[in-house]
């Protein structure tokens, strides 16, 4: 995720609120602490403070989490009623390389409530008290939230690196619970729809708010508009389905970047331009581009293009691009074999038909560039060798995630393999909080996330570039406390 | 922005007629700490009995319930032993655990119920459903535990029997 627009939203929030005494919070977050008694949020055991986490116990830590990546929230929306979050800890499924982490969303929806935009609509319960000024549900929380306590619990899960509580998303080997709420809360203050993708079926015969602003562009249709039968279809339609909300497309432009692309220049029987993945380890491709003729790697063990082992043509590789093919290692380790005979840069052929290589991992050994490509363009390369001249770039008429100037939301096909909808596209670049894979390199800015937010109805904390805060009604608020 | 911590105790609501687990579960024959669920049958919605609390009817709320869409979990659940790879039924600790994983994910409205107050607003309680969850697997390529966040029960037990090579086809990774 990127911190690019925004670099310091929450620093800059809170020193307005420093410097102007009269602008009243933002919004107000109660923890409901649901666990009894001596364990998980409640748990005795001391523990050493972490990163910006003051907490002198285990209970503590963790109960700091959860008001911090609440508060990462609050500080950017507003609310005259408070947002109650019930909380809890659990016991859930986790062995050496898979768990559950966690789980939240809307405790409650709500429509036809005072001041509500659209008639007959579901809305999220925090953004529906919001809007209409009321807790509408006292008796009842407006998000609800647990995660799993083996992780820190059980040395067997995920290895026993526990989890992570410290704020600077600097998690290492654990995993990052601040992170993880952060995205999770996302959802249950308003990123997520209320349909069944396996019936189509809206939640209680009424379209929500979220499916207002979801559109499949082949079809045309809006998903609120669409029968059950054409929701199932489309849930499954990427590239085509698409957010509308008008906040968010008027801003993507100038936030996402162009993808990544691979131009093969010479010879001229398989010139052109093809699509290619990023690497998120090493850096980037220059702006300017990598040209070079390719190499095709040998380890002489194997499957001996994989490029898993010590390359032996590292001679011939010497100051040109290697190509590599998928499988066997870590995408980092083939990286680095090439690195290591004196390649400029690195083409990762996929060993599948379709897509391109994911391009995951980290290692700060690698120095090259590199990118991932469809398994046919490696093929076509591989046929044309020696003599093939390629450039690593940019697609400059393209913005990475969007289709038709709209955001992709994802899409894909089975729908049992996404999160599907719920999340934007896994293609957008840079990253962004709410897409489904939480990446690392995730910080405290919220990205396109704040752009949805004002789609969906939320009133904005924006700030301007003098440090001011001001809702969507004007600056004029920040003086008089509100719109 | 403010926020506090309230320390109570207040009653989870469990679901009671959705169960874990989709039908298409992985066959992998590796021990898990999941219990792998390979058989399953379809729950039955009933509309709930209501009966409306003292601050319901002070406020003047009235209870619909919902008959809704087709639950999406199934209610009968049996899994394959780890250890002699028989079918059975998931003992009590097993099944515990899987209804604290999938009855967030559960994406039916049946059996939810409707509250209608004086002013116009309908409200519904979803009572723990329709939750986004965050797993994780590692995956063999890039060597990262990376969380994934879905809405779909079929993923979590999918990702939690994953063997290596559906989880490499399953990455999506940056």
């Amino acid at each position: 995720m990127s911190a690019k627009r925004r670099p310091l939203p929450l620093l800059l929030a809170l020193s307005a609120l420093v410097l102007l005494p009269a602008v009243a919070p933002a919004a107000t977050v109660v923890i409901l602490n649901n666990d009894p008694a001596g364990t998980g949020l409640n748990d005795p055991t001391p523990a050493t403070p972490v990163a910006g986490n003051m907490g002198m116990t285990l209970g503590e830590q963790r109960v700091n989490v959860l008001e911090r990546a609440a508060e990462i929230w609050a500080d950017q929306i507003i609310s005259d009623v408070p947002i109650v979050i019930r909380a809890q800890t659990a016991d859930q499924a986790c062995d050496a390389t898979s768990a559950v982490l966690a789980s939240a969303g809307a405790a409650v929806v709500f429509q036809n409530f005072a001041n509500a935009p659209l008639a007959n609509t579901w809305y999220h319960g925090a953004l529906a008290n919001a809007i209409a000024g009321k807790d509408l549900d006292p008796a009842e929380p407006d998000i609800t939230t647990q995660f799993n306590i083996n992780l820190d619990a059980d040395p067997n899960c995920l290895g026993g690196d526990g989890w992570y509580y410290g704020f600077d998303f600097n998690q290492g080997d654990q995993t990052d619970l601040l992170a993880v709420m952060l995205h999770e809360y996302g959802h249950g203050l308003g990123f997520a729809n209320f349909i069944n993708e396996a019936s189509g079926a809206l939640f209680n015969g009424s379209p929500d708010i979220y499916s207002t602003f979801t559109r499949d562009l082949e079809t045309g249709e809006d998903w609120n508009d669409m029968t059950n039968a054409e929701r199932v279809a489309s849930a499954i339609n990427d590239p085509d389905v698409v957010w509308t909300g008008p906040r968010v497309t008027s801003v993507i432009d100038g936030f996402l970047t162009n993808p990544n692309n691979l131009v093969i220049n010479t010879p001229a029987a398989i010139a052109g331009n093809f699509a290619a993945q990023g690497a998120s380890f090493g850096p980037a491709v220059p702006q300017m581009g990598i040209t070079g003729n390719v190499v095709l790697a040998t380890d002489g063990v194997g499957e001996t293009n994989d490029g898993c082992e010590a390359l032996t043509n590292g001679a011939a590789i010497n100051g040109n691009i290697a190509l590599i093919d998928r499988g066997n290692c870590n995408f980092t380790v083939k990286v680095i074999n090439a690195q290591a005979v004196g390649a400029t840069s690195v083409l990762i052929a996929n060993n599948v038909a379709t897509g391109l290589p994911p391009m995951g991992g980290s290692d700060p050994a690698v120095t090259i560039p590199s990118i991932g490509i469809a398994q046919a363009v490696g093929t076509s390369i591989k046929g044309e060798l020696p003599g093939v001249n390629v450039t690593l770039g940019y697609d400059p008429t393209q913005l990475a995630g969007a289709n038709s100037g709209f955001l992709r939301v994802h899409a894909p096909n089975p729908v049992a393999l996404g999160s599907s909808i719920s999340h934007w596209t896994i293609d957008a670049t840079p990253s962004l909080l709410m897409e489904p894979s939480i990446t690392p390199d995730l910080t405290d800015d919220v990205d396109l996330t704040l752009e949805h937010f004002d789609d969906i109805g939320w009133t904005l904390v924006e700030i301007f570039s003098d440090g001011f805060e001001s809702g969507d009604c004007g600056s004029w608020s920040v003086f008089f406390g509100g719109c | 922005m403010r926020s506090f911590l309230i320390h109570g105790t207040l009653l989870l609501s469990f679901l009671v007629l959705a169960a874990p687990a989709a039908a298409e579960s992985s066959a992998s024959d590796q021990a898990k700490t999941a219990p792998e669920v390979v058989e399953t049958a379809p729950a039955t919605a009933e509309a709930p009995t209501l009966t409306p609390d003292v601050a319901d009817v002070e406020a003047g709320v009235i209870l619909r319930p919902i008959v809704g869409d087709v639950p999406e979990m199934p209610a009968l659940v049996k899994v394959r032993d780890a250890e002699t790879g028989d079918m059975r039924a998931p003992t009590p600790e097993e099944m515990a655990r899987l209804q604290s994983t999938m009855d967030p994910l559960n994406r039916s409205d049946a059996g939810l119920v409707e509250r209608h107050y004086p002013d116009g607003t309908i409200g519904v309680r979803l009572d723990g459903r329709f939750q986004s969850m965050s797993v994780v697997n590692r995956n063999p390529e890039t060597g990262e535990i990376t969380p994934t966040c879905t809405t779909s029960a079929h993923v979590v037990s999918h990702k939690l029997a994953a063997t290596p090579e559906e989880t490499e086809e399953d990455s999506d990774v940056r």
